[in-house]
């Protein structure tokens, strides 16, 4: 994505968020996520809202909101982003406002990853980690890796940590890279 | 007789007299005319020495000016001789930079070839480690080793 697009993207969350923000619940949040990962990996389908009837528009967006279970505030927000010919932003729009209501409410979010499975104790004691040292309520995303070889990842938009073979690995193999 | 004589000497002393003064008119038109044309020739005589004047300083002039391109013609010929002499040391250095350019672009392009060689060794070695370790820890008590023990750390720095 350019930075323009990026930019602009970053505006019209912002401008959604001014107008609807306090009205979107931690259970929005999670839907918004979802939806700008699907459409992020699906992004031909955002080419289904180029019609031309505004009929035709409307249907769409309904489906669209009920499909991945949307408020209804953001069906202007597609309208607009169908008027002026912009619907490939949404993934990033709708990933810009999950960040915006993460800010709002003082949370963030880490996706973790570990192999072998940690246990609920054990992800508990990772959640108390990020808790304590941001200050914020951690709000998280769990998935088993076996690519990690052994060990956990956390990370988030700004934060990383990582404990794992293949990290150490990467970094023996990067430090011989330098050397030579 | 005697009236036709002095008629005749009347006639011939009017005839002298007309001479006379004839003369003198002429002597003096010729005197004039000659002062004229003697002031012409003075002039005449100037005007060739102011020439001969300028012909002289024209030619003085043109020994300086023979002399100056003589000189510059001098200048030019050594110039010409240092700027081959400098396009030669030019070209000869020009010829040893593109040598040094080219053996060191070959120390370059082996280093760049032993080092994507070494690169390519480095990341078959980390996909082959990769692989093994995977194998290893497919044993889960040893990656629950490995797991609890990140957790260790973690909470450790977390105590600290």
């Amino acid at each position: 994505m350019g930075m323009v697009n990026a930019n602009l993207s970053i505006k019209y969350a912002k401008a959604f968020f001014n107008l609807y923000g306090a009205q979107l619940e931690l259970a929005d949040f999670w839907l918004i996520k979802k939806a700008a990962t699907i459409l992020a990996k699906n992004r031909a389908v955002l080419d289904l809202f180029n019609l031309h009837s505004e009929v035709e528009q409307l249907n769409l967006n309904r489906v669209f909101l009920k499909y991945f279970k949307l408020p209804e505030s953001f069906s202007k927000l597609l309208t607009m982003l169908q008027k002026h010919k912009r619907t490939f932003l949404l993934p990033d729009i709708l990933s810009e406002i999950s960040e915006l209501c993460l800010s709002y409410n003082r949370q963030l979010f880490f996706k973790l990853t570990a192999y072998p499975a940690l246990s609920e104790v054990e992800i508990g004691q990772v959640i108390d980690y990020l808790e304590k040292n941001t200050n914020k309520q951690i709000l998280y995303e769990y998935y088993q890796d076996q690519n990690l070889i052994a060990g956990f990842k956390m990370q988030s938009r700004q934060f990383l940590y990582e404990d794992t073979i293949k990290c150490r690995l990467q970094k023996i193999h990067r430090k011989l890279v330098r050397q030579n | 007789m005697i009236k036709l004589f002095f008629a005749w000497l009347n006639f011939g002393i009017i005839l002298a007299l007309g001479y006379y003064v004839y003369q003198r008119w002429f002597k003096a038109q010729l005197h004039l005319a000659i002062q004229t044309k003697k002031n012409q020739l003075q002039g005449l005589q100037n005007q060739v020495g102011s020439l001969e004047n300028q012909i002289k300083e024209l030619s003085i002039d043109l020994v300086l000016q023979q002399n100056k391109a003589t000189d510059l013609v001098t200048k030019l010929q050594l110039w010409q001789t240092c700027f081959v002499a400098k396009q030669a040391q030019q070209a000869d250095d020009f010829e040893k930079i593109q040598i040094k350019i080219e053996y060191n672009n070959q120390i370059k392009l082996q280093n760049l070839s032993l080092g994507l060689a070494q690169k390519a060794i480095l990341a078959e070695t980390l996909f082959q480690t990769n692989n093994l370790l995977r194998e290893k820890f497919e044993n889960l008590d040893q990656a629950n080793l490995i797991l609890k023990d990140a957790l260790t750390k973690l909470n450790r720095s977390a105590g600290g």
